[in-house]
């Protein structure tokens, strides 16, 4: 066994989109951070779809790049085409999606990734955790991890975001073989590893489509689908994309392509129950669709190019794990791709997961201290919800090593707080995914406004710049002054930072020649408009909030015993026991905890502050 | 339903066992007490809610713009120094259930919430208030408090009530994964058909009625509990006090021949065919009163008359209807549920039914004699069928479906508000979002009575009817 002689603040496992947030966001708070990948070729690979962002996702990458990370930043470098979607509905269901180049997405990162102070970027396979005891011997700690070729690499936090690869098993029709991806291997000794650290494991399945020729397919009988124009960046501090854009096509399948799907059911591992786990409802494989919605007589298709310099083309709509010969017949139904040639078969890929209730909202997990997890290992799903968890990982690994308060977002302050909040409160029985109807406050969780929510965060944690902050915090200024007062929750976040930006002030006009690019009085005058048209809502949701505000402020302290709480329900013990919530809020929200329950324990919660503050004093 | 033992709302609730009693007291607790009681007390010495002296009665007309409905004795405890903690004021009003039924729909109309089971001593408890001994009560409380309510909601529950709401339920949740498809998965046409605007309008109207409805039934849901009202009012001598004595079966009111001799009202419970029922025996009303004490008791009589649910209407068959009896036809004219009773029929009936027809338009009448006991069996079949619930309705309430507490009744009038507010939105193309809202919070309110979660079932009802995601 080698030690390595460099010792780390944090080490980060798996270098995909969470990975990528996790360790940007720790090195750029000043820690020491090794970042481990089985594979240096596939970082920050886009593993599915060629797109970032959609309905409910979009905001997420907003958020991420409000508090600081690389996602938003990175599309927009690399984005080929760029689309609102809901634009003819209201702003709080706008959301920015874009397809991108999938080379040029990964290369990009990684460059910044190897570019980063204080991030070391590696190849290796993590075979084993590396455990110590806390002081008080009352918890197990983590020191470090094993590669498989035998060194030992220290650090104080360490973060595990480990995709799908963790004992993967890829299936093309009733064939199936190991692998965390198509044409990659798999970690094979972590979950053992995780097991024995007493960690519950389960089972996930996802699946992609096929890749096909673009000169084979015969776009004139597709309808094309443009991008907008001007293609608007998702990222705030963007300013013009400038690459040039394509569009992406759309066909359907029809009632032959569902008949060949139906007679080849025998073949599929889905309905011969050789899958076992269980995959998203809302991303079905074209088979789950035909089955179940019989009476649907086409589906949609999307052609998207996967990139500038490649004719891969990407069939969003036909995900499948049916065998290879049966996809080249389904495929060949489709009009404009009657003579298409694929380039790689769709499959489906099952993988271990650790089920998130074993987590603290900072991603922690309740196990083992300073180990935590972020994306699939958490029963995720989506780049995007993965790399959220990743930056909020990344930022708490940081936060506890400089032993600082830990950094949640609530319910009402973004859907990345929402997120997280659903997956260690609630878990998961699929594929996790947001959606904007998961927010309570969807009004007040906008795309437009993740800047005026969030950004105050990220310059807290020195992953906003002085400079850009300030510009930030005049363009809030000028929103206040021309709204007068509609602005509801930056001073709750100014509470919540410790930051007091003076939002009131009225100053001289000629504050107005301050800059504040890349943000405009265009935008200005937008957010201030969109603010008025909802302004009844956001009043009664601002309401609402205040109403659970003093739950959410109730702590419970993580030595605190159920057990000395008589008269609970016992499922609602078990319950608790089980998620161990923080606050009094998180435990009214775990499914079939009773207000009873809750008043009960709020009793004895009181009893037990009191005791505690007691035996203190003494 | 989940913020109900943490909000730093304003409560109220009676304090007092609901029944009669000579005195109830309401209780209001929290931050937002003072503004909310302010503009209905008028106190006698013209001082305000803000300056009467803390933890001392004054006295006040509960007055909603210039109706009063009772006069009540103020104390006011200032925070911290209150049970709860918080500003606390007590309303010691006079024991009707009527006024006290009033007072708190004003109050929850004005922004104070009805108080869950031991939220005032949970309140208490929480701001300090309490030592553990204490608390270990409260939760005891809390415990048995809601075991008992449990109990009760799942006898509601497996009644007709509940399968009502749970229908209404699925209906909006069906319409609201409509609207979120439209919504989160907008980019795909054939994931299912998705109904209009226009149609979205019809199915809100249609709920929203049958949701007014079960509000509405909460009158007869609240006769079954608290009890029907019924006055007995008639001109002095009439026999108004031997009739209640007959109805009682017993001597509660003093009988004498010499007119007056009821100078205030008087109330007894009785027991109308399993319906508990308030009798109030009134004073007699006649002109020309120079008593002081009678007038007063007169005045008693018109507002027994306002609150009442039921009159009997005593005159004496054995004299011609005068003019005093046509004034006493005024009083009661505009009421729902009045029935005559001709008392005297074992004397010489001196009236025909063309008089009475003349006098009293079109009011069901019974000849009796309190004296004999003769048609008092008549009176109360009567008034049971005036007052008990027929029909439909009896059907609801005998299936537990009438809504029996202002809580539920306050939830469906929640729901109700929000569909109005989201039919209304069906006029814009763009504000979806806004009627997700809407719908979302009619969802919650049901869910306040049926207990159930919203976003779970959402997805379910989305992913099982349409077919998303690519």
């Amino acid at each position: 066994m080698i030690s390595y002689s460099k010792t780390y603040d944090v080490i980060v496992v798996g270098a995909g989109h969470a990975g990528c947030e996790a360790s940007l966001a720790s090195a750029r708070m000043g820690l020491k951070t090794l970042l481990l990948t089985m594979n240096l070729d596939s970082v920050g690979q886009m593993s599915c779809n060629p797109s970032i962002g959609g309905l409910g996702k979009g905001q997420v990458v907003r958020e991420i790049d409000a508090l600081g990370g690389e996602m938003a930043k990175n599309t927009d470098k690399t984005g080929l085409q760029f689309r609102i979607l809901n634009s003819s509905k209201g702003p709080a269901v706008q959301s920015p999606r874009a397809q991108c180049d999938k080379k040029l997405y990964q290369f990009t990162i990684k460059h910044v990734i190897e570019q980063e102070k204080n991030l070391d970027l590696r190849q290796g396979e993590v075979s084993g955790l590396l455990i110590e005891q806390t002081l008080d011997g009352s918890r197990k700690k983590i020191s470090g991890i094993l590669t498989k070729s035998g060194i030992e690499f220290y650090a104080s936090a360490v973060i595990l975001t480990t995709g799908t690869f963790l004992r993967g098993l890829l299936h093309y029709g009733m064939h199936h073989q190991p692998g965390g991806r198509a044409g990659e291997g798999r970690a094979e000794f972590l979950t053992d590893s995780l097991k024995e650290l007493g960690f519950e494991v389960g089972r996930m399945k996802t699946g992609t489509p096929m890749r096909l020729n673009a000169k084979t397919i015969d776009f004139s009988k597709c309808a094309i689908q443009p991008g907008d124009n001007p293609p608007l960046p998702f990222s705030h501090f963007t300013e013009k994309i400038r690459q040039e854009q394509l569009p992406c096509y759309l066909t359907y399948s029809n009632e032959l392509t569902h008949q060949i799907i139906r007679e080849n059911l025998d073949r599929s591992p889905l309905y011969t129950g050789k899958i076992k786990s269980i995959g998203p409802r809302y991303c079905p494989s074209i088979e789950d669709k035909v089955v179940k919605f019989p009476h649907h007589k086409r589906h949609q298709i999307f052609l998207e190019p996967e990139g500038y310099h490649t004719e891969e083309i990407y069939v969003n709509g036909l995900s499948t794990s049916l065998p290879e010969d049966v996809q080249w017949q389904i495929v060949r139904t489709v009009p404009g791709l009657e003579s298409a040639e694929m380039m790689r078969a769709g499959y489906a890929v099952e993988y271990d997961f650790c089920p998130p209730t074993q987590l603290f909202p900072t991603l922690e997990t309740k196990n083992v201290e300073s180990l935590y997890f972020a994306g699939q290992i958490c029963g995720t799903t989506g780049y995007e919800e993965a790399a959220g968890q990743g930056l909020m990982a990344g930022i708490n690994a940081a936060l506890k090593i400089k032993k600082e308060e830990t950094f949640v977002l609530r319910r009402d302050e973004a859907y990345i707080g929402v997120m997280i909040d659903d997956l260690v409160t609630k878990g998961v029985d699929e594929p996790y995914r947001l959606f904007t109807s998961r927010a309570e406050y969807r009004l007040l969780l906008r795309s437009d406004n993740s800047d005026l929510r969030l950004m105050d965060f990220g310059y807290k944690f020195g992953l906003i710049s002085q400079e850009l902050y300030e510009r930030f915090s005049e363009y809030r200024k000028r929103i206040v002054r021309k709204s007068e007062g509609i602005n509801s929750f930056n001073d709750e976040a100014a509470l919540k930072t410790g930051f007091q930006p003076d939002l009131r002030s009225r100053e001289s006009e000629t504050q107005h020649s301050k800059e504040i690019f890349p943000w405009s009085d265009e935008k200005v005058e937008l957010q201030a408009g969109i603010q008025k048209k909802y302004a009844g809502y956001l009043n009664r949701q601002n309401q609402m909030i205040a109403k659970f505000a003093k739950m959410e402020r109730k702590q419970i302290p993580s030595n605190f015993d159920f057990d000395s709480v008589p008269g609970l329900l016992l499922e609602s013990r078990q319950k608790f026991k089980k998620v161990l919530p923080r606050t009094i809020g998180q435990a009214s929200r775990i499914p079939g905890v009773t207000p009873a329950d809750i008043g009960i324990l709020l009793v004895y919660l009181e009893r037990f502050s009191r005791q505690f503050s007691h035996t203190n004093s003494l | 339903m989940q913020g109900a033992y943490l909000e730093n709302d304003t409560i109220a609730a009676l304090a007092t066992p609901i029944g009669v009693g000579a005195l109830a007291i309401i209780r209001i607790s929290g931050h937002n007490s003072v503004p909310i009681l302010s503009s209905f007390l008028k106190f006698s010495n013209g001082s305000s809610l803000e300056t009467v002296p803390a933890q001392k009665a004054a006295l006040a007309y509960f007055q909603v713009e210039k109706t009063i409905l009772d006069q009540v004795m103020v104390t006011f405890f200032r925070a911290p120094h209150s049970y709860t903690g918080e500003n606390l004021i007590e309303l010691t009003c006079h024991g009707s259930l009527a006024a006290l039924r009033e007072i708190l729909n004003v109050l929850s109309k004005n922004g104070a919430r009805l108080a869950e089971p031991g939220e005032f001593t949970q309140r208490a408890f929480l701001n300090n208030k309490m030592d553990l001994t204490q608390a270990e009560a409260v939760a005891d409380l809390i415990h048995s408090q809601t075991e008992l309510s449990q109990r009760l909601a799942l006898a509601h529950l497996q009644g007709s009530f509940s399968k009502e709401i749970s229908k209404i339920r699925n209906k909006l949740l069906e319409l609201l994964a409509q609207i979120e498809v439209g919504l989160d998965h907008s980019d795909d046409p054939t994931a299912g058909v998705l109904f209009s605007l226009q149609e979205i309008k019809i199915i809100l109207e249609e709920e929203s009625k049958k949701i007014k409805r079960l509000a509405d039934s909460f009158k007869f849901g609240r006769l079954l509990r608290e009890g029907v009202h019924i006055s007995i009012v008639g001109k002095p001598n009439v026999g108004k006090s031997s009739l209640l004595n007959c109805l009682l079966k017993s001597e509660r009111s003093i009988v004498t021949h010499i007119p007056g001799t009821t100078r205030d009202t008087i109330e007894e419970g009785f027991d109308l065919f399993g319906m508990a029922a308030l009798l109030v025996d009134t004073a007699g009303i006649r002109q020309g009163v120079v008593d002081p004490v009678e007038q007063i008791g007169i005045e008693r009589t018109l507002k027994s008359l306002e609150k009442s649910d039921a009159v009997i209407v005593v005159c004496d068959g054995s004299e011609k209807f005068s003019l005093e009896d046509k004034k006493i036809w005024e009083l009661v004219k505009n009421k729902e549920k009045v029935i005559l009773a001709i008392n005297k029929n074992d004397l010489e009936t001196k009236i025909n039914k063309e008089e009475i027809n003349n006098f009293f338009p079109k009011l069901s009448f019974i000849f009796i004699s309190s004296l004999k006991n003769q048609g008092i069996e008549n009176l109360m079949q009567e008034l049971a069928s005036q007052l008990l619930p027929k029909g439909e309705i009896k059907e609801e309430i005998c299936s537990g479906m009438a809504v029996s507490s202002l809580r539920q009744k306050n939830a469906l009038c929640q729901a109700h508000e929000n569909l109005n507010r989201a039919s209304a939105l069906c006029r814009e193309s763009s504000m979806e979002e806004c009627l997700a809202m809407e719908l979302k919070g009619a969802l919650d309110a049901l869910g306040m009575i049926v207990g159930e979660v919203v976003t779970e079932d959402l997805l379910k009802e989305i992913f099982s009817k349409f077919c998303i995601g690519k």
